[in-house]
C-alpha cells in the first residue's frame, strides 16, 4: 500500500486507492484545529462559527487535492490535474485555513516576503527537473505537497491575517502583481513546441488528451484558475475599501477576507 | 483588552522550508528502479558514435527480406506488407505491441506520433511506423486499424500468426514474444528503427519527444542517401 500519491507508471484505474499518509495528515490538521477550539484561551472572536466552517472548507479542499482519484492523478498521469492539485492546495485551501484561525492571532510574514516566497516556489515547483524527480517518489510527493502550502500560507498571511494590515489599495497592487508574475509559467507552459515533463508525458494514457495538449490545458489552468482566484480576492479588496470608506473615517487598512467588522 | 497574539511565523516558515527542503533533498530522485521507469528517468540521452540519442548497434544488423500480412490503411482488408520493398529509401520505425495493452504500447506509441507531427511534411513522407500485432487472436484487424488511427492514419498495422511476427522480431533483434500465464502478451518495448535494409537503433521506454526529434531528421536523411550512414 502506498502512503502518499506519486507516480507510478502502471495503467490508470477508477479502482479506489487509500493513501493513509493523507487521512493522517488531514485529521491532524483538523484535530489539532478541534483540540485548540476546545482549550479555554481559545478565542475565536466574533464569528466563530464562520471562522470554523472556513477552517472546515480549507481542509476539505487539501483532502480532495490530495486524496484519490486527484491526488494520484495530478502526481503520475495528468498534468493539468497536478495543476487544480497546485490551484487548490496554494491558492484555496490557505486563505480559507487562515480565515478559522482566532481573530487575534497575526502572522508578521512582510509582503514582499510572501510574494517572494510563493513566486520562489512556483518557478521551483514547475522546474521540470525537479517536477520528474520528486514526483517519482512518495516522499517527494509529500513534500511538494507541504511546500505548495507553506508558500500559500505565506502568500495569503499578508493579505489574510496581517501583523500590520496593509492598505486596501497595496492588497490590490500585491494581488495583482501576483497575476502578472503567474504569467510566466503560463507562458512557458501554453505555448512550448514539447512537453516538458516525462512524468506526464511517459505517463499510461488517460482521457483523450495528448501529452502536448494535457500540459496546453494546465498552463491555461493556471492562468484562468489562478486569475479566478487572485481578481476575485483584488474584487474582496476593493469592495472593502469602499464599504470602510463608506462606514467609517478613511484609512483603509484592514485584514482582507477579515470575519470581524 | 487582549493584545493581538503574533506567532512567529518567518521562523516558523524557515524551519518548515528547512525540514521539507531535506526531505525533498532524500526525495530528489528516484527510489526504485521501477519508479526511474516510470518517469523514464533510466534512459541515456547521451548521444552514440552515430550521433543518435536512440540506443545505437554497434554494427547495423541486416535483415533478411520477410512477408507478413497487413492491413489496409483504409480499411481492414488484408494486405501483404514486404520488406524491404515497401520501405525502401525510407525510416522504417517497427514496433510490436497489442492493442489491449494498458502502459508501454500506447506510450510509445502516442510519443511517436506527435514527435513525427513536428517533421515537415516532406520529412514525414519520408517515415514509416509499422505495429505488429504480438496478440493476433484478440487483435482484430477492425480493432487494430481503430486503434493505430488514435495516433496516426498513415501508421503500417500487421496481423499475422505469433509464429511468424516472432520471427521477424527475432531478424530485428528483439526477443520473441511470449504468453503469461495471466494470458496477456509479454513483449519487447523498444522502437527499432531501420534504414538501409539494417536495423541501426532502438528506442526504449522512456525515449521522449524531444529524442526522436533529435534523431528522426538525421535517421530520415540517412535512409534517403545510400542507407549506409550511421
Amino acid at each position: 500500500m502506498r502512503w502518499w500519491c506519486a507516480a507510478q507508471g502502471a495503467a490508470w484505474s477508477w479502482q479506489w486507492q487509500a493513501y493513509p499518509g493523507v487521512w493522517l495528515f488531514v485529521g491532524a490538521l483538523a484535530g489539532s484545529y478541534w483540540l485548540a477550539a476546545a482549550r479555554p484561551w481559545y478565542d475565536a472572536g466574533p464569528r466563530w462559527l464562520l471562522r470554523k466552517a472556513s477552517f472546515g472548507l480549507g481542509v476539505l479542499t487539501l483532502w480532495i487535492a490530495l486524496d484519490w482519484p486527484v491526488g494520484a492523478l495530478g502526481s503520475g498521469y495528468l498534468a493539468w490535474v497536478h495543476m487544480v492539485q497546485f490551484l487548490l492546495i496554494a491558492l484555496v485551501a490557505p486563505p480559507l485555513l487562515l480565515t478559522g484561525l482566532p481573530a487575534r492571532v497575526r502572522l508578521p510574514v512582510r509582503p514582499g516576503v510572501g510574494l517572494a516566497v510563493f513566486h520562489t516556489v512556483v518557478v521551483a515547483t514547475h522546474w521540470p527537473a525537479i517536477v520528474d524527480g520528486m514526483m517519482a517518489t512518495q516522499t517527494g510527493s509529500f513534500a511538494f505537497d507541504i511546500v505548495w502550502l507553506a508558500a500559500g500560507l505565506a502568500f495569503w498571511a499578508p493579505l489574510v491575517r496581517p501583523a500590520r494590515p496593509m492598505h486596501f489599495g497595496m492588497q490590490a497592487v500585491y494581488l495583482l502583481a501576483s497575476t502578472v508574475l503567474l504569467t510566466l509559467p503560463y507562458i512557458f507552459l501554453t505555448f512550448a513546441e514539447l512537453p516538458f515533463y516525462a512524468t506526464y508525458e511517459l505517463a499510461p494514457p488517460v482521457g483523450p488528451l495528448s501529452s502536448a495538449e494535457d500540459q496546453r490545458m494546465a498552463g491555461l489552468l493556471m492562468r484562468i484558475g489562478g486569475g479566478i482566484v487572485l481578481w476575485t480576492a483584488t474584487g474582496v479588496c476593493f469592495w472593502r475599501w469602499y464599504q470602510t470608506d463608506r462606514d467609517g473615517p478613511a484609512g483603509g487598512k484592514k485584514p482582507l477576507f477579515s470575519t470581524s467588522r | 483588552m487582549k493584545t493581538p497574539r503574533q506567532v512567529r511565523f518567518p521562523r516558523v516558515m524557515a524551519a518548515l522550508f528547512a525540514l521539507v527542503a531535506a526531505v525533498a533533498a532524500s526525495a530528489c530522485g528516484p527510489a526504485s528502479e521501477s519508479d526511474s521507469e516510470a518517469v523514464g528517468g533510466g534512459f541515456d540521452r547521451t548521444e552514440g558514435r552515430a550521433g543518435l540519442r536512440g540506443l545505437e548497434l554497434d554494427r547495423p544488423l541486416p535483415v533478411e527480406p520477410f512477408t507478413l500480412t497487413g492491413i489496409e490503411l483504409t480499411g481492414t482488408e488484408p494486405v501483404a506488407f514486404d520488406f524491404p520493398d515497401d520501405v525502401s529509401d525510407k525510416l522504417a520505425l517497427f514496433f510490436f505491441g497489442f492493442t489491449n495493452c494498458p502502459d508501454i504500447c500506447p506510450v510509445q506509441m502516442a510519443v511517436l506520433s506527435q514527435a513525427l507531427s513536428n517533421l515537415s511534411h516532406a520529412e514525414r513522407s519520408r517515415v514509416r511506423v509499422v505495429f505488429a500485432s504480438v496478440d493476433p487472436e484478440r487483435d482484430t484487424p477492425e480493432q487494430i486499424r481503430q486503434w493505430l488511427d488514435t495516433f496516426d492514419r498513415r501508421f503500417i498495422g500487421l496481423r499475422d500468426d505469433l509464429d511468424s511476427v516472432n520471427a521477424v522480431q527475432v531478424a530485428l533483434g528483439l526477443p520473441p514474444s511470449v504468453m503469461s500465464p495471466g494470458g496477456e502478451p509479454g513483449h519487447a518495448t523498444p522502437v527499432v528503427a531501420v534504414y538501409g535494409d539494417s536495423v541501426r537503433a532502438m528506442y526504449p521506454m522512456g525515449v521522449r519527444q524531444t529524442d526522436w526529434r533529435h534523431d528522426l531528421p538525421i535517421m530520415i536523411s540517412r535512409a534517403a542517401g545510400d542507407g549506409n550512414g550511421g
